[in-house]
C-alpha cells in the first residue's frame, strides 16, 4: 500500500464507544500521545443501544456482589464528574402480588453488604414518589438508580481527551494489523467514506471494540470468547416516570424502566445471536410484543403510551477462559495482555463490563498500558470533571433561575445537553437561533457546534450528538432543514441528499417494528412528503439509503 | 337534525363530494375533525404517475383498486369537474386530463402532476426549461425552503441557476421566537406595504434572470400577495413547494370550506362523529362529540375520513380497523407485513383500507350497508405514493359517490 507518513503514537485506541473514549481520555490525561479509531460514528454499538441506565447496582446485588459494588461506586463518581450526563433520579424495586416479597429482604441485605442504600418504603409512598407505578404493587424498595444519557458521555469524554491532545478518526475501520514478529506495532485503516488506506503506528493497540473486539482479536491472531447477546428496548413518545421501575425479583427480561430525557424506555430481552447478525439485528414482533407485556406490570399507562421507536444492542460478553462452551459467562470486566495470555507484545483487549463502569474499564487499561509504556502517572478520571459538568450549568443557579427561563428555547435545550460547554454555542443572531428541531429544540447554532466541534460529519451523527429528530416526530421536520444547514458546510448535493435518505431511514429502522398508532401516522406522512412531495425516492435509490 | 347527507371527514374527499351534492341542491352536513392532509399540499393534484402499470388495463390488473372501480371511463368528466369546482371555489388550477405536467419538488426533482395551483413553477416536458438564468429566492432564515436544493436540481437539467436570500424588518419579528420562522407565519407578514417592499428586494437580487423562483409562502395574509410580487418583479415569477405545513394547502382548504358553506352547507369544524343508529339495515343517524345527544339524521352517509394520517385508519397490534363504523378494512393479518425495509420502499401498509362494492358502499361484519359509502383515502386498494394518485383517487371517488346519491350523472353544464 501506499502509505503517506506513517504516524506514531503512544496508543491506539480502537472503538468508540463509552470504553474506548474513557480510555482515550485516561491515556491523554495521562500524557500519552493517543490516536481514537471508531470504524463509524461515537456510541454506535452497545454504548448508545441500552437503557441508559445509572446502575446503582441494586440489579447485581443478590447474583453478583462484584458488579455491585462497582457499579455503586462508579455511579457515585459518574454523578461528580459527568453531572450533566445524568439525572439523578432515584429507583424503585418493587414487588407485584405475583412476586415473593420474601425476595425483598434478601434484596436489601445485599445491597446493603455492597454498600447500596436501599430502603423498604411502604406501597401508598411508593405511589406518591412515583404515581406511574403499578399501583397493585404491595412492596418497594428505593435505591439511588439514575439515567445517565450516554452520547452525551461518551462526546464528552472525547472532547476531553482532544483537548488534552488526542486525535480522533471516526469512520475509519481496522484493516489489518502490522506486525513485526510477535509484536503489534500499529494498524491499517480504511476510511469507509472514500475507502482509502492509512498506516499508523503505535506502541500500544487498545482493543475496546465491544463484541466486534472478537473479530479484531482474530485479525491480530488471537481469540477471545466472545457471545452475543442481544438486548432489545421500546422507546415511549414521553416521559411516563420519574424514577427508575424495576421488579424486585431475580433479573429477567422487560424489568426495566428507565426516563431519559424527554420520554422513558423499557428494557431489555436477552438473546444469543450468531455473529453475523451482530451488525444486521432487528427487533422482532415477539420481542415487542413481550417488552409491552412486561413493561405494563411495572406502569400500567405504558400500555396506551404511543411507541416512538424499537431498538436493540449487542452486549459483548465473554466466557471464560477456561470454559470456553460459554455456560459460565461473566458480565464483569475483562482485560487482556495479549503478550502474557498469547505471547503477543503490543496489544491489550479491555471488554465485558457495561456502560456503568466505562471509567473503571478505562483505568484498568490504561494502567496495564502505561505498565507495559514504563509510564508512572496515576489515573484521575475518578476526580476531574469531564467538559460540561466543571461548573454548576445556568439551569442550576449559578446565575440563577431567573437568566435560564429568560433563554431562548434552542440554548434552553442546550444547556441540558452539553451542560457548561453550552456557553461555547455562541447564539449571536436570531438566525443562529432558527429552530431547526422543534421535538428536541435544536438550533441552527448548535447543529453547526456539533459540525466543528463534536465530529458530526452527517445527520445520523447530529442525532447522537445534539438529539436532532429523537423527539416524537422522528425526524420528519428537521431532517430536511437540517441537511440545508449541513449542506452550507461544502458538501454536493447527491451527498447531502443521500444522507437526507440514510437518515430518514434510519429514523425508520426503529419505527417499523413498532409501526402503529401514532407511529403509522407520522410514517404514511414521512414517506408521502419525502417520497411523494419531494421525490427523495427518484434521486437517492432505497438500497443505497439502507447502507449505512 | 335531519339532512340529506351527511358526511365525516372534511378534506379534499369530504368537500368534493358536498359540494357536487350542495350544488345539486342538497342538503349536507360535514363533520370535520380538522385534520386535513390539504394543509401539507404540495399545491399539485396527482392523478397516475405511470409507476403502477397502465391506467387503461387497472381493471384486469389491479381489480380492488379505486379506479377499478370508479372506471377509468369517467375520470376524464371528473377531471374536468375537479377543475371547475376548484376554479369556483376562487382556485386555478392548470393541467389536463391525459398529459401530466412537471413541477418542481423542495429538493429540486421533477415530479409528474395532473393539476397545479396558479403560480407555481410546472413546465410541460423538460424541453420547455428555462434557457436563461433563473434566480432561486430564500428568505433568510426560514429553513422549511432551502433555495440551493433547487438550484442543484435545475443546474443537473443545463438550467443556469443562482441562489439569493432576501429579508425584510416584517419578518425579522417572527425571528423573536425561534419557532415563529414557518411558511404560515411569513405568509400573514406578507400584507399591505411588505409585499411591495419584498418585490423590490427580489428585483436588487434577481438582474437578468429570465424567472424567479420564490417558496410557496404567499396568501394568507394578502389574497393577490403573489400577484402584485409578479407585478412589481421585472421578470416571471413562479413558487415551489416548502416543506412542513403548506400556505397553499391551507388556503385551498379554506376556499373549499367557504365555497361549500357559500352553497348553503352545513360545516361543523372541531367535531367527530362518536356513535351511529341504525334501522332496518342502513345507518339512521350519528352523534358527535360535541353535540351531545342531539342526533344527525340523514338517507345517505359518506366516510370520507382519510387514511391512517387524516385517522379514518387506525392501527393497533393486533389489527386496522375503522374507527367509526368499524367498517369492514382490507389489510394483511400478520403485523410483520405492513412494513418493508425501507421508507422509500413500497409500503404495504399504504394501501390499506375499507372494502367497498361497485357502488363505493362499505360493509360492516361482511354486510354491505347501502347508505353508506366511502371516498377518499380511507377506501382501500390505491398507494397514493407510488402511483402518484393520491389526489386523483380522492376526486374520483368524491364525486363517484356523489353521482352515487344523486342517481345520476354530474354534468359539466350544471356548473355555476
Amino acid at each position: 500500500m501506499a502509505a503517506k507518513s506513517k504516524k506514531e503514537y503512544d496508543v491506539i485506541v480502537i472503538g468508540g464507544g463509552a470504553t474506548g473514549a474513557g480510555t482515550a481520555r485516561d491515556c491523554a490525561l495521562r500524557g500519552l500521545k493517543v490516536l481514537l479509531v471508531e470504524r463509524k460514528d461515537f456510541a454506535t454499538g452497545a454504548t448508545g443501544r441500552n437503557h441508559g441506565l445509572l446502575h446503582s447496582g441494586a440489579r447485581y446485588a443478590v447474583t453478583d456482589q462484584e458488579s455491585a459494588k462497582e457499579c455503586i461506586s462508579e455511579n457515585m463518581i459518574l454523578r461528580r464528574i459527568a453531572r450533566h450526563c445524568v439525572e439523578e433520579t432515584d429507583g424503585l424495586f418493587i414487588t407485584l402480588p405475583e412476586d415473593d416479597l420474601a425476595y425483598q429482604s434478601l434484596f436489601i441485605d445485599s445491597c446493603r453488604k455492597a454498600g447500596i442504600r436501599a430502603e423498604a418504603i411502604a406501597p401508598e409512598e411508593a405511589l406518591r414518589l412515583e404515581p406511574s407505578v403499578n399501583p397493585a404493587l404491595v412492596g418497594a424498595v428505593r435505591v439511588p438508580d439514575g439515567a445517565v444519557d450516554p452520547f452525551r458521555l461518551v462526546s464528552a469524554n472525547v472532547l476531553d481527551a482532544r483537548l488534552h491532545g488526542a486525535e480522533v478518526l471516526t469512520y475509519h475501520e481496522v484493516e489489518n494489523f502490522v506486525r513485526e514478529a510477535d509484536r503489534i506495532v500499529g494498524v491499517v485503516l480504511r476510511n469507509t467514506l472514500s475507502g482509502e488506506l492509512l498506516e499508523v503506528r503505535g506502541r500500544m493497540t487498545v482493543n475496546a471494540a465491544g463484541i466486534w473486539g472478537h473479530l479484531l482479536a482474530a485479525k491480530a491472531g488471537v481469540e477471545i470468547n466472545m457471545f452475543p447477546a442481544k438486548g432489545a428496548l421500546l422507546v415511549f413518545g414521553h416521559r411516563v416516570n420519574n424514577m427508575v421501575i424495576n421488579r424486585c425479583r431475580k433479573p429477567a427480561d422487560a424489568d426495566i424502566l428507565v426516563p431519559g430525557d424527554t420520554i422513558s424506555l423499557i428494557g431489555t430481552t436477552s438473546e444469543r445471536i450468531p455473529f453475523d447478525e451482530v451488525d444486521n439485528n432487528v427487533v422482532t414482533p415477539a420481542e415487542v410484543d413481550v417488552l409491552l407485556r412486561e413493561g405494563a406490570m411495572l406502569a400500567p399507562e405504558l400500555a396506551t403510551t404511543r411507541i416512538l421507536r424499537a431498538y436493540s444492542g449487542v452486549r459483548p460478553l465473554v466466557a471464560a477462559d477456561n470454559d470456553p462452551s460459554g455456560r459460565n459467562i461473566s458480565r464483569g470486566i475483562v482485560c487482556f495482555d495479549h503478550a502474557e495470555r498469547d505471547g503477543l507484545e503490543g496489544l491489550v483487549t479491555i471488554t465485558g463490563g457495561k456502560l456503568m463502569t466505562y471509567r473503571l474499564m478505562a483505568e484498568w487499561v490504561t494502567n496495564l498500558v502505561c505498565r507495559k509504556l514504563g509510564v508512572t502517572v496515576g489515573c484521575t478520571t475518578a476526580e476531574q470533571p469531564l467538559p460540561g459538568s466543571k461548573s454548576v450549568p445556568v439551569s442550576e443557579g449559578r446565575k440563577g433561575r431567573k437568566e435560564f427561563v429568560s433563554l431562548r428555547a434552542g440554548a434552553k435545550g442546550a444547556v441540558g445537553r452539553h451542560g457548561d460547554m453550552a456557553e461555547e454555542i455562541g447564539i449571536r443572531s436570531g438566525k443562529d437561533a432558527a429552530l431547526v428541531c422543534e421535538c428536541e429544540q435544536v438550533s441552527v447554532a448548535e447543529l453547526r457546534y456539533a459540525i466543528e466541534k463534536l465530529d458530526a460529519t452527517c445527520l445520523v451523527d447530529l442525532r447522537r450528538r445534539i438529539r436532532l429528530g429523537m423527539g416524537t416526530c422522528q425526524g420528519h421536520l428537521c431532517a430536511l432543514r437540517a441537511s440545508g444547514v449541513l449542506s452550507e458546510c461544502g458538501r454536493t448535493r447527491e451527498q447531502t441528499l443521500t444522507d437526507l435518505a440514510s437518515f430518514v431511514d434510519e429514523r425508520w429502522r426503529g419505527v417499523r417494528p413498532v409501526a402503529w398508532g401514532d407511529s403509522i401516522v407520522e410514517a404514511q406522512f414521512t414517506q408521502w412528503f419525502y417520497d411523494g412531495v419531494c421525490g427523495l425516492g427518484d434521486i437517492v435509490k432505497p438500497n443505497k439509503a439502507q447502507e449505512e | 337534525m335531519k339532512y340529506d347527507v351527511i358526511i365525516a371527514g372534511g378534506g379534499l374527499a369530504g368537500l368534493m363530494c358536498g359540494i357536487a351534492l350542495q350544488r345539486e341542491g342538497r342538503r349536507v352536513a360535514i363533520i370535520s375533525s380538522g385534520k386535513s392532509a390539504l394543509h401539507f399540499s404540495s399545491g399539485s393534484l396527482e392523478l397516475w404517475n405511470g409507476a403502477g402499470g397502465s391506467l387503461e388495463k387497472i381493471a384486469e390488473e389491479k381489480p380492488t383498486h379505486p379506479y377499478a372501480i370508479v372506471g377509468t371511463e369517467h375520470l376524464e368528466r371528473y377531471s374536468n369537474l375537479t377543475k371547475d369546482i376548484f376554479a369556483a371555489a376562487g382556485v386555478t388550477l392548470t393541467g389536463d386530463y391525459g398529459c401530466n405536467h412537471l413541477r418542481l419538488s423542495p429538493i429540486g426533482a421533477m415530479r409528474p402532476a395532473w393539476l397545479t395551483v396558479n403560480g407555481f413553477y410546472t413546465v410541460t416536458n423538460e424541453d420547455e426549461l428555462p434557457k436563461g438564468k433563473v434566480v432561486v429566492v430564500g428568505i433568510e432564515g426560514f429553513l422549511d425552503f432551502y433555495p440551493e436544493y433547487v438550484a442543484d436540481g435545475l443546474r443537473l437539467k443545463g438550467v443556469e441557476c443562482e441562489v439569493a436570500a432576501v429579508t425584510l424588518p416584517a419578518l425579522e419579528v417572527l425571528r423573536e421566537s425561534a419557532t415563529e420562522m414557518r411558511g404560515v407565519n411569513i405568509s400573514r407578514a406578507l400584507r399591505g406595504d411588505v409585499v411591495e417592499q419584498l418585490a423590490e428586494r427580489v428585483n436588487a437580487v434577481s438582474a437578468g434572470a429570465e424567472l424567479v423562483l420564490l417558496p410557496a409562502v404567499f396568501g394568507l395574509g394578502d389574497e393577490d400577495a403573489l400577484e402584485r410580487v409578479a407585478a412589481r418583479v421585472s421578470c416571471q415569477v413562479k413558487v415551489v413547494p416548502t416543506a412542513s405545513a403548506s400556505v397553499v394547502g391551507v388556503k385551498m382548504q379554506r376556499q373549499l370550506t367557504e365555497y361549500f358553506t357559500l352553497l348553503g352547507g352545513t360545516f361543523l369544524p372541531g367535531d367527530k362523529v362518536k356513535s351511529y343508529r341504525v334501522e332496518q339495515g342502513l345507518i339512521a343517524g350519528v352523534c358527535t362529540h360535541n353535540h351531545g345527544d342531539v342526533e344527525f339524521r340523514a338517507d345517505s352517509f359518506v366516510l370520507a375520513t382519510g387514511s391512517f394520517f387524516g385517522r379514518g385508519l387506525v392501527a393497533n397490534p393486533d389489527g386496522v380497523y375503522e374507527p367509526i363504523f368499524g367498517a369492514d378494512v382490507d389489510y394483511d393479518a400478520d403485523r410483520a407485513e405492513w412494513c418493508s425495509k425501507s421508507i422509500l420502499d413500497t409500503q404495504p401498509f399504504q394501501r390499506y383500507g375499507v372494502k367497498v362494492d361497485s357502488h363505493l358502499r362499505v360493509s360492516i361484519e361482511s354486510t354491505t350497508i347501502d347508505n353508506l359509502y366511502a371516498a377518499g383515502a380511507v377506501v382501500g386498494g390505491a398507494d397514493a405514493v407510488k402511483e402518484g394518485c393520491g389526489a386523483g383517487v380522492v376526486v374520483s371517488t368524491a364525486l363517484m359517490v356523489a353521482e352515487e346519491i344523486l342517481g345520476r350523472t354530474l354534468c359539466e353544464t350544471n356548473v355555476k
